[in-house]
């Protein structure tokens, strides 16, 4: 039992240095929207967040204070403790700053979380009970390994191998329904979501039929590829698997537009690596057990908290199953271990397009009115207001997070975040252009519907918020009830899909 | 100045106790200072706290408990500047999280705590000099930019206290005293019988106002002699202000920097030795630009609000080193009003309670005893600071709103309809009787 669990030092060293790395690349990303996302000058001051989008047990180091410049302090030393991990320097106190500051950016503005950024998270997380900075890290250089062999064998790893496998069991599980069995036709709805598609995609949705065999090899894979992965051990077997899933991801990330997914994807399953990808034949079998030399105490502290994180993430995956995917609500919501789960964010719901993909397509413009009565699209650098656009839907947003924030507003976010996203476009053009004013902004939502849904409606806009100049300035206080905004209104509900 | 260590941390201590009593309603979003009204206030001043990351009494408690170790640590003298440096820290923080409930002694605290981190506070009778295993030096005295800062940020609590005091109450008039004895917010019952005899306090008034002038500069004397009188002359006017007076932390901090003036023969040393010397380098010149920073601060409060010579940016800054103070507290105007607040609860049976005053039948008497309505002085200086803030302050509906629940909570089956905060105001007239009270309306709750 203990040896299909094994892992190899060297796997999870490199598995530290590219999970280090993404974190550098995804927080120098964020860092260019510092101002908008985390600071009180954006679109999600922190009154605003906390007054209705707040769980209570969340913590958030961003929401000390709600100057860009002290946020930039922040992610300056969140940007230093993920070199820190990709150097392995101090790893066991870095692991631990990254993932506890990566949780606070996370709680500071949820809307622009998707599953990368989540996953991300969980495996900072397990990094905590990883001896991941045993070799190749300015520690290593320092003392003696605590282990003889490479091959490690301790409760971390084993949760960590158990939290990969269920992101792919958990989606393989949801999968199955008809489009990606009997219909196969998931795949080709995936590539009609025109927000994600690239042109590779666009190509390869031209041969149905092939999506179609290709639909069904993915579904196939998402059930054996975890099963393999956990009870091949160390050996061929789990190489087998991560070569094949590496390379769904990487089709995933040639044909949509993801960003960070397929690497953050990609970088959860290097951890896993057998030992036979280091040495041409294998040395020594037996596994060194890490925990002889370490202190009772560290020893029962991390033992007892990686067994209760093991329980608790098989638990939850399984109460979301029986929920058929709905997070629990009412008291048990409430019951402190779902609580204390929340608050380390590892909630996770591993749908990844399924059962069905999105039927409904969001491309998004922003149009605003101004004085001399000319029509212009904030979102276009000011360019003429007009749906027919010309390049690919994909390239709109500026990155990953943009992205997830406006189907936010579209579909979660609610009125009161929509306003001051509305309110922060104006005043960013207004500052731009001190010559002209905006009197009205209203962000629209052109809606394309799948193919192949039954009834479907051809392409319509949609408003999602709208909102008139108030009479001062569009800086001016932040109305709890604006007068001259209306409610979002949803005028065509999201069509059920089957 | 080990003494001065131990002294602040007792009063670190003690105020983070009454503080953690508190805890709920005071820091937590069950209280009437909720992080959302905080930031709904949208005050720019604010600096960055990390009572800020979340709302739950626990955390809030956590971080209070973890605060009252590092003063434990400081009493006993453990890893001294360390221990002074987190602490100043936390307690920024936590002042950031409701700023209403601070008054001058806050300030003074926090801003002998950062010189403290400076100060070799730790060099006798600590934990510390034991592990270093040599016995203290006694007989030890130092000149640096934190001792430098200390002393001068003794001295500008007096001498502006003073300037402050150029006012006809404290100088023709000499009314000070006795309107401020008839402030029934904070006068104890101490004060009640002095308040007939206001011949005698107008003397007094003007005494006052020349000691304080006096002090501010005999405190920056060298030779001992003259130091250790004003000192302890300064500390017999504190103790009687505590006597009289209900001002919180303001009693007993003004003593601890006190204590760290002392000179070293008091405690035995034979005060002959040279003082050691240290004022070069960055840090001593950084140190002392705070010193000035503390100075200029203090001369542009004179300005009672209206902009002197300061600039913005500076003003932006000083908070960070609590140098933004402001030592006019009893200085003039103002000093006549009296008054009392009170919480009327309208419940469900039609009839009006007193929620502040132990859910009695409301009535429009005054309370016998002001001060003693407040659970604690933090309280009074809250309340006192509402009628202060705009009437759509988002501070004034949260606390009509925490009272509604307090209300609901005690009297689950007698719920509020309508809670209005109110206070009554009265105006002390020298001579003859007060005026009549003059009620506004700080807050309401529908229900």
């Amino acid at each position: 039992m203990t040896r299909i669990l094994d892992l190899d030092l060297r796997s999870l060293a490199l598995f530290r240095i590219c999970l280090g790395a993404l974190l550098l690349v995804d927080l120098l990303d964020r860092a260019r929207d510092l101002t908008e996302f985390y600071s009180d000058v954006g679109v999600l001051p922190r009154f605003l967040l906390t007054s209705q989008y707040w769980n209570d047990v969340w913590w958030s180091l961003h929401l000390s204070s709600g100057f860009p410049v002290e946020v930039s302090l922040l992610f300056v030393v969140h940007i230093a403790f993920a070199a820190a991990l990709v150097l392995g320097w101090q790893t066991r106190w870095s692991t631990f700053a990254a993932y506890l500051l990566t949780l606070s950016l996370h709680n500071r503005n949820p809307f622009v979380l998707d599953s990368a950024d989540r996953l991300l998270l969980i495996l900072l997380f397990w990094g905590n009970f990883l001896p991941w900075g045993e070799v190749w890290s300015l520690d290593s250089r320092r003392g003696q390994r605590l282990s003889p062999s490479y091959r490690i064998n301790c409760l971390g790893g084993t949760g960590y191998l158990l939290q990969v496998c269920q992101v792919y069991l958990m989606a393989a599980v949801w999968k199955v329904h008809p489009v990606w069995i009997t219909e196969r036709t998931a795949l080709f709805r995936t590539y009609e979501l025109h927000q994600f598609t690239k042109p590779l995609g666009y190509w390869l949705a031209g041969f149905p039929e092939f999506l179609k065999w290709l639909t069904l090899a993915t579904f196939v894979l998402e059930w054996i590829a975890p099963v393999l992965l956990l009870f091949s051990g160390n050996s061929r077997g789990r190489l087998v698997a991560i070569i094949s899933l590496a390379i769904l991801h990487i089709g995933i990330g040639l044909t949509m537009d993801l960003e960070l997914f397929p690497l953050v994807s990609i970088v959860s399953l290097v951890g896993c690596l057998p030992s036979l990808v280091w040495e041409r034949r294998a040395s020594g079998t037996e596994s060194g057990d890490l925990s002889t030399s370490l202190a009772w105490t560290t020893r029962a502290i991390t033992g007892a908290l990686a067994s209760l994180a093991i329980l608790g993430t098989l638990a939850w995956n399984l109460v979301m199953l029986s929920g058929s995917g709905v997070p629990p609500s009412g008291r048990l919501a409430q019951s402190w271990p779902i609580r204390l789960f929340s608050a380390l964010r590892l909630v996770q719901f591993w749908d990844l397009f399924s059962p069905v993909p999105r039927v409904v397509d969001s491309r998004y413009f922003l149009e605003a009115r101004l004085q001399d009565g000319r029509r212009i699209d904030l979102r276009r650098e000011g360019r003429d207001f007009s749906f027919q656009q010309s390049s690919p839907a994909y390239l709109d947003f500026k990155n990953q997070h943009e992205r997830n924030y406006l189907n936010s507003l579209e579909w979660s976010a609610g009125r009161a975040i929509s306003m001051r996203y509305l309110r922060r476009q104006a005043v960013k053009w207004e500052e731009a252009h001190p010559d002209q004013k905006v009197i009205l902004v209203r962000l629209w939502s052109l809606r394309t519907e799948s193919s192949l849904l039954p009834g479907r409606q051809p392409t319509h806009e949609v408003e999602v918020a709208w909102a008139v100049s108030p009479k001062s300035d569009w800086r001016g206080p932040f109305p709890v009830s604006d007068p001259h905004a209306r409610a979002v209104v949803l005028r065509a509900p999201l069509p059920e899909s089957y | 100045m080990a003494v001065a260590r131990m002294a602040m941390a007792c009063v670190l201590l003690s105020d983070l106790l009454i503080r953690l009593s508190f805890c709920r309603e005071f820091y937590s979003d069950d209280g009437f200072c909720s992080r959302l009204v905080l930031l709904r206030a949208q005050t720019s001043y604010l600096l960055p706290s990390l009572h800020l990351a979340n709302d739950l009494e626990t955390y809030q408690s956590l971080l209070l408990i973890i605060q009252l170790c590092l003063a434990g640590a400081l009493l006993l003298g453990y890893r001294t500047r360390t221990v002074s440096a987190l602490s100043w820290l936390l307690l920024l923080s936590l002042h950031q999280r409701n700023p209403l409930l601070l008054n001058s002694g806050d300030t003074l605290m926090a801003a002998l705590l950062f010189w403290g981190i400076f100060l070799p506070w730790g060099a006798v009778w600590s934990v510390d000099s034991k592990a270093r295993s040599g016995e203290g030096h006694l007989d030890e005295t130092v000149l640096s930019a934190a001792t430098i800062g200390w002393s001068l940020q003794m001295a500008c609590l007096y001498l502006f206290a003073a300037l402050h005091k150029l006012h006809p109450y404290w100088l023709s008039e000499g009314s000070a005293i006795y309107y401020a004895l008839n402030i029934g917010h904070h006068s104890t019952a101490w004060a009640v019988p002095l308040t007939d005899h206001p011949e005698a306090l107008a003397v007094l008034t003007r005494v006052v106002w020349l000691m304080e002038l006096c002090l501010g500069l005999a405190i920056l004397l060298p030779t001992p002699r003259p130091r250790i009188l004003a000192i302890s002359t300064a500390a017999i006017l504190h103790l009687t202000f505590g006597l009289f007076l209900e001002i919180g932390v303001f009693r007993y901090v003004p003593l601890v920097g006190l204590l760290a003036l002392v000179p070293g023969r008091f405690f035995g040393a034979d005060g002959r030795s040279q003082p050691r010397i240290h004022l070069g380098g960055p840090l001593a010149m950084a140190l002392l630009s705070v010193c000035l920073l503390t100075c200029a601060v203090n001369l542009e409060s004179l300005g009672k609000g209206r902009k002197v010579f300061l600039p913005d940016l500076v003003l932006r800054i000083a908070p960070v080193f609590s140098s933004l103070q402001y030592f006019g507290v009893f200085a003039g105007p103002g000093l006549e009003e009296d008054g009392w607040f009170t919480v009327q609860v309208q419940a469900q049976d039609g009839r009006d309670y007193d929620a502040w005053r132990g859910d009695r039948a409301w009535s429009a008497e005054r309370p016998p005893l002001v001060s003693a309505t407040y659970p604690d002085d933090r309280w009074r200086k809250y309340m006192m600071n509402l009628p202060t803030l705009p009437v759509d302050s988002p501070f004034r509906q949260g606390f009509a709103e925490w009272a509604a629940r307090q209300w609901n909570r005690r009297h689950p089956e007698n719920r509020a309809v309508l809670v209005r905060v109110w206070q009554a105001r009265v105006e002390t007239r020298l001579p003859g009787p007060s005026s009549s009270a003059e009620w506004s309306l700080i807050a309401e709750a529908k229900l």
